[in-house]
């Protein structure tokens, strides 16, 4: 494309098969990665302080990710000095919810660092800002993989994965005598349940819910996904119970693959597996050759149903 | 109630692009912009292959995806079933644009003209800021379906009520109307003739009809 319509929607919008959105790039991926690991942290630190867990760097980190979420989307959007109109359509928008309770999550985050029993509640505005996101993307309907409704429980388990992942990368880093026992359970219970979802999302997209471009992308993706993302961490899991040597560095190593694959897992879904609907016709008309012909459905595995 | 539409004609439609042409005019939009476009198909295989001509544009849907994500009620539907953008609300989030799976809507942030940096006439009048850096989409021209009602002319009846891309057809294979009166124009094809409407099956509702089986003149 030439340099002088490189903001320009380019002539690929003349094509019939599906192709790549372009709406939204690593920034929008930003907002769910950020949001989705922020989150995760949130809920599983503040469900930690009813077993005694009080940190303020979990606080602050889960926090930060999800502000640094917000601000990733706020760089995206084409008239940033309208941002606050993002809250006038709660009646609707999933994206409007998302920021009502972000308006909630962080007064009462800032609080509990400084009330620590507050910590206790932080879990809930946490949960349902990562619901928020997880239907900002089910609502997509024009992008045949996020209108998906396994997209919900696949936000909401990687979500808890990564943050399960933080817990154990900062309790290693950041936190006197580390994380608590039950965040490496917490992990492998997040993972399994990320890995569950994800073999029945991706068997529904190849199966003929996407695009053929998109299911590929999902097929390349998701061994190494599978390994680098969810049996990895596991593997490192088990090597900090049988070596207590490196202990330290395991849990640290499993926490840090458990949240790069979930980063990496909302990469592709938000960036590159993204076509959209395309075009299709039922039916092609009747001209010249007397009889309609079949319908056309390109870029996809389904026929679109035959001529009556 | 009203509610407008467009039928297009596939048999009848021979993909010269005037509409495209005719809207682009009428909305001056920038390069890689366009309201209303013609798809050129070619279905089947040989020796049995046809090519098909398919307009396609915003569909003014029943139930918009658009409406339905938009942070900011930018995006509204009129009683008259028109999805239209309130540019001045519109924060440009893109949200719209993922949503819509007829891939309608177009985001542009700065200027850009046919012929580079020099604007013709029409790019010159018509070019309006607000436009930059938020979604924008067909509207049915709307402006000259309200100026029609307020004279009381019939929309898809009257040329200066009817769309700029209806207006153009040559060989009439695009017609607007009012689907809710049965005794319109679109109404009276779609009971003659069998039809379909794209992607239907997400539930969207949309407004463009298509005639795949009319009857030779």
């Amino acid at each position: 494309m030439s340099e002088e319509f490189e903001d320009a929607p380019a002539m690929r919008h003349q094509g019939l098969s599906p192709w790549l959105q372009t709406a939204w790039d690593l920034r929008a991926a930003g907002n769910f990665i950020g949001g989705g690991s922020g989150t995760g942290l949130l809920i599983i630190a503040s469900l930690g302080a009813f077993d005694g867990l009080y940190s303020r760097v979990l606080l602050i980190a889960g926090l930060a990710l999800v502000g640094l979420g917000l601000f990733s989307v706020f760089l995206e959007i084409g008239r940033p000095l309208r941002a606050l109109n993002v809250l006038l359509g709660a009646k609707r928008s999933w994206m409007t919810r998302e920021a009502m309770v972000a308006a909630v999550l962080f007064p009462l985050g800032a609080a509990a660092l400084i009330w620590p029993d507050l910590t206790k509640l932080v879990w809930i505005p946490a949960a349902a800002y990562l619901y928020c996101q997880a239907r900002i993307l089910e609502a997509a309907k024009g992008i045949p993989t996020w209108r998906s409704p396994l997209i919900l429980p696949l936000t909401i388990a990687s979500g808890l994965a990564e943050g399960a992942g933080i817990l154990l990368l900062l309790g290693t880093l950041a936190l006197e005598g580390g994380a608590p026992e039950w965040v490496a359970g917490t992990l492998v219970a997040t993972i399994a349940a990320r890995i569950f979802v994800w073999m029945f999302y991706r068997r529904r997209m190849v199966g003929g819910e996407a695009p053929v471009e998109a299911a590929a992308v999902l097929i390349r993706f998701s061994m190494p996904f599978t390994l680098g993302g969810n049996v990895i961490p596991i593997a490192f899991l088990v090597l900090a119970g049988i070596q207590p040597d490196i202990r330290a560095a395991a849990l640290a190593a499993a926490g840090l693959a458990a949240m790069a694959g979930g980063w990496a897992m909302k990469v592709v879904i938000v960036t590159k597996a993204a076509h959209n609907q395309g075009f299709a016709i039922n039916h092609s008309p009747a001209r010249g050759g007397g009889e309609s012909g079949p319908g056309f459905k390109p870029g996809w595995r389904e026929v679109p149903k035959d001529k009556k | 109630m009203t509610k407008w539409a467009i039928v297009a004609d596939l048999g009848r439609c021979v993909g010269c692009q005037t509409c495209t042409t005719a809207c682009r005019h009428a909305n001056a939009t920038p390069p890689g912009v366009q309201y209303r476009k013609v798809l050129d198909m070619e279905v089947g295989t040989f020796p049995d292959v046809r090519r098909v001509f398919v307009p396609v544009g915003c569909m003014h849907c029943d139930e918009p995806p658009c409406r339905d994500v938009c942070p900011t009620t930018a995006t509204t539907k009129r009683a008259d079933g028109m999805v239209m953008i309130d540019y001045d609300i519109c924060i440009g989030c893109g949200y719209c644009i993922v949503a819509c799976p007829y891939q309608a809507r177009y985001k542009v942030s700065k200027p850009t003209f046919a012929f580079k940096d020099q604007e013709t006439q029409n790019e010159r009048t018509r070019f309006d800021e607000r436009l930059l850096g938020v979604a924008q989409k067909c509207t049915f021209c709307v402006d000259r379906v309200d100026y029609g009602l307020a004279n009381g002319l019939t929309p898809g009846v009257a040329p200066e009520a009817t769309p700029a891309c209806v207006n153009s057809c040559l060989s009439k294979a695009l017609t607007f109307g009012d689907t809710d009166n049965p005794d319109s124009n679109v109404s009276k094809l779609l009971k003659r003739y069998k039809s379909f409407r794209m992607h239907e099956e997400l539930g969207t509702g949309p407004n463009i009809h298509y005639l795949w089986e009319t009857e030779d003149e």
